[in-house]
């Protein structure tokens, strides 16, 4: 079956992301920030106000905003699918120890070489709606053959 | 004025992708997708046929390299990368990028991103990647 095309322009509901030191910590890791900043551990080392590696956004507007997306009955997303492109746009850094409101929407479905590329935006703001940082990922799904 | 001239190379990195590097990539940022650690799961669809990285463990590594050479991850206002080449589990990557433009203000500069297999495929393809970032 394929994506519905009704859902371009539907928003999900927002839900609310920490911006947490141990998880800042974690993905500086596994992406191999050298910046001792983002791996000291001594007790007295406060890193509120670090700003975090741009790219950890993909923490933020991932896997909640990916849920919402995946139960909405209407829209038809299945697990065959790849990440063809990715846009981050800050208007303020994120930084450690921040609290962001995050809102999911299908921003474009289209298709392309019996593929199907839905592009989905995710708007994070501060708690008192400043915008911060707008995530938009183009998703590539790719039908089961003879579908 | 941004201290960066055109022509500006980021010094380069290279790592290897292995299995383990998925799974802590997965569990790091809830990106459970099979395909990039089942790989009956990922010989059903996948370009290659098999396990390949998130894209945005690539644009990650890229992301690093930015946070390291500015020294402050803050200064980057946007990036765009587009995902080309699959890279299959287990592959060396090399990561780079240049200054390819510096604004007519001087505030901000335009770098070409990318990420490379050793046989030359662009995982992320410096002609349509970007990164703006300010002084």
């Amino acid at each position: 079956m394929p994506l519905n095309a009704d859902r371009v322009g539907h928003s999900y509901p927002p839900y609310r992301f920490e911006v947490g030191r141990e998880h800042v910590r974690a993905y500086a890791a596994v992406i191999g920030v050298t910046d001792d900043r983002y791996h000291d551990d001594a007790p007295d080392v406060d890193a509120d106000g670090l700003a975090v590696p741009p790219a950890f956004v993909a923490c933020i507007a991932g896997a909640q905003a990916w849920s919402r997306v995946m139960d909405d009955a209407e829209l038809h997303a299945h697990d065959r699918v790849m990440h063809g492109g990715q846009e981050l746009e800050f208007s303020a850094p994120v930084r450690i120890g921040d609290t962001l409101v995050c809102t999911p929407r299908i921003a474009d479905l289209r298709s392309l070489r019996g593929m199907e590329l839905l592009t989905i935006e995710v708007a994070c703001t501060t708690t008192d709606g400043t915008p911060v940082v707008t995530s938009s990922s183009r998703l590539v799904f790719v039908p089961e053959v003879g579908s | 004025m941004i201290d960066l001239q055109p022509g500006d190379q980021l010094p380069q990195r290279t790592i290897t992708v292995d299995q383990a590097t998925l799974i802590r990539y997965a569990g790091v940022s809830g990106d459970l997708n099979p395909l990039h650690w089942d790989p009956a799961f990922a010989a059903t669809f996948s370009p290659t046929g098999g396990v390949i990285a998130h894209g945005m463990l690539s644009m990650g590594l890229l992301s690093a390299l930015l946070t390291d050479w500015l020294g402050d991850a803050g200064r980057v206002r946007s990036m765009a990368c587009q995902f080309r080449a699959a890279c299959p589990v287990g592959s060396r990557v090399t990561i780079g990028g240049e200054v390819a433009a510096v604004d007519d203000d001087g505030d901000t500069a335009t770098l070409a991103i990318w990420v490379r297999l050793d046989d030359g495929s662009k995982v992320i393809d410096q002609r349509t990647s970007r990164a703006v970032v300010t002084g």
